[in-house]
């Protein structure tokens, strides 16, 4: 289930941790703690993040590979977080890490195994009925799902992360590095593109 | 093309939303904070290995990874005390989290130490099974503790992570939780200050003597907050069911002794 950790931009100047409940303190109040070298800080965050981030790895084809990748995108993401910017949000600057990681270990394997193991290998799904979900017929979920893994990937970018992954707009251009107008006209062609090879319900 | 793009593109998003839910992706592995906070902390800074090519390396971790026990818990060794002193420590095992430092500022509701001798409200979401029924709709094994009895009440959660059981022992109410988890004994030992390092059966265990907010955590990593309550002391190991280790909480003995002899009763 795609449930979105509590963000807070702007929510959070720095605060007393102490004094709050951690599962409610805000992404920013622990990246500013983490920043100090606050690992339990950042503990934190990695667990409130790593469902989403591991989410991504396998959309992007990481496979057996997500857990490894998530977890060194984690590592690097601490490196990285002097250069994270007071306003940014930490979910979509860590998922680009994510990304780009995935796709370095794609390109590890190989330029054309990795393309060819994207298309063929569908994402695991599950057919178990979950009460607060609209039902999805499963022939017609196998058909978008895998229109989806033949766009070309500019396009295939936009629609994992809004519609697969549930990223807002914003979010969607953050992780990916696009301004906002590109995502808005990517989604639009990439659903045209869909609608014309699986066609409307 | 018709006008009626607008209203299509909101059906087709809809429909992939709905689809992409469906795509099923394992919750992260519980010992991955423990492994990245491992890779972060002062002595594996001391002991860079050589990379050998980012594939190969990655490789050679996975190894690792597949062999080392799990869980996920705060290395609060690297921090100094007083930052220590001011950080809430927390343990998660499986289904369930554990936390120390200074309350909340919310108000949680006692667990079985209070004055009611009601049983702890089980997590929103479960439900109330019969033992049977509870073995049934989990994929672990599910002990009884003989020296306890039947259980007067067993629910599940309904992600099938949690198997509670609650006892009335002598007016008092006794809980017991059972998760499809492990627990790195290294860890807890050497960073969390209110454990009590003991055994059951010859294996590693820990008394956690002071009182603790606990917290259900489902399988998307979400907290589910008004499952928060806080637990009076209670005793974590890990029992071999089944040719299975799982990890057991139980909660609600005030000696440590008595709680001992109930989890090595466990079968």
């Amino acid at each position: 289930m795609n449930l979105r950790a509590s963000g807070g931009v702007g929510r959070g100047e720095r605060s007393d941790v102490s004094n709050q409940d951690i599962g409610e303190t805000p992404d920013t109040s622990l990246v500013a703690t983490a920043l100090g070298g606050d690992l339990a800080a950042y503990g934190h965050l990695v667990r409130r993040h790593a469902p989403m981030a591991k989410r991504l790895a396998v959309v992007w084809g990481a496979g057996d590979d997500a857990e490894d990748v998530v977890q060194e995108a984690f590592v690097r993401a601490w490196s990285a977080l002097p250069r994270f910017r007071p306003g940014e949000e930490f979910r979509p600057w860590l998922l680009a890490i994510v990304r780009n990681l995935t796709r370095n270990s794609l390109r590890a394997r190989g330029r054309r195994a990795a393309r060819e193991t994207f298309a063929a290998t569908a994402w695991p799904v599950t057919d178990v009925a979950d009460a607060e979900q609209e039902a999805i017929d499963a022939v017609r979920r196998d058909q978008l799902l895998a229109g989806v893994r033949r766009l070309p990937e500019g396009l295939r970018e936009v629609v994992a992360c809004r519609y697969l992954l549930e990223l807002s707009e914003a979010e969607t251009a953050a992780a990916l590095g696009l301004p906002t107008g590109t995502v808005k006209s990517r989604l639009h062609r990439a659903l045209g593109r869909l609608r014309t090879e699986v066609g409307d319900d | 093309m018709t006008e009626r793009e607008p209203v299509d593109d909101t059906n087709l998003a809809a429909e992939l939303v709905r689809a992409g839910r469906t795509v099923l992706v394992e919750p992260p592995a519980d010992d991955l904070v423990a492994n990245v906070l491992t890779a972060l902390g002062p002595a594996s800074r001391r002991r860079r290995r050589p990379i050998l090519g980012w594939w190969s390396w990655l490789r050679a971790r996975r190894r690792r990874l597949v062999v080392a026990m799990m869980v996920a818990v705060l290395l609060v060794a690297a921090l100094t005390p007083p930052v220590r002193a001011a950080v809430a420590e927390w343990l998660q095992i499986g289904g369930v989290l554990i936390r120390t430092g200074p309350p909340p500022a919310t108000t949680l509701s006692p667990g079985p130490r209070a004055e009611s001798s009601a049983y702890p409200a089980p997590p929103v979401g479960s439900r109330e099974l019969t033992l049977d029924e509870a073995r049934a709709a989990v994929d672990f094994p599910v002990g009884v503790p003989n020296a306890l009895g039947a259980p007067d009440r067993v629910t599940v959660t309904t992600d099938g992570r949690v198997v509670g059981m609650d006892w009335m022992v002598d007016g008092r109410p006794v809980h017991l939780d059972q998760f499809d988890g492990t627990v790195s004994w290294v860890f807890l030992k050497q960073n969390w200050s209110i454990v009590t390092p003991t055994d059951v059966d010859g294996a590693d265990a820990a008394w956690l003597a002071e009182p603790h907010e606990i917290v259900y955590v489902d399988r998307s990593g979400v907290e589910r907050r008004e499952t928060a309550r806080l637990s009076s002391p209670c005793l974590i190991w890990q029992p071999l069911v089944a040719d299975r280790r799982t990890t057991a909480r139980l909660e609600g003995i005030a000696e440590l002794v008595t709680a001992r002899s109930i989890a090595e009763s466990l079968r």
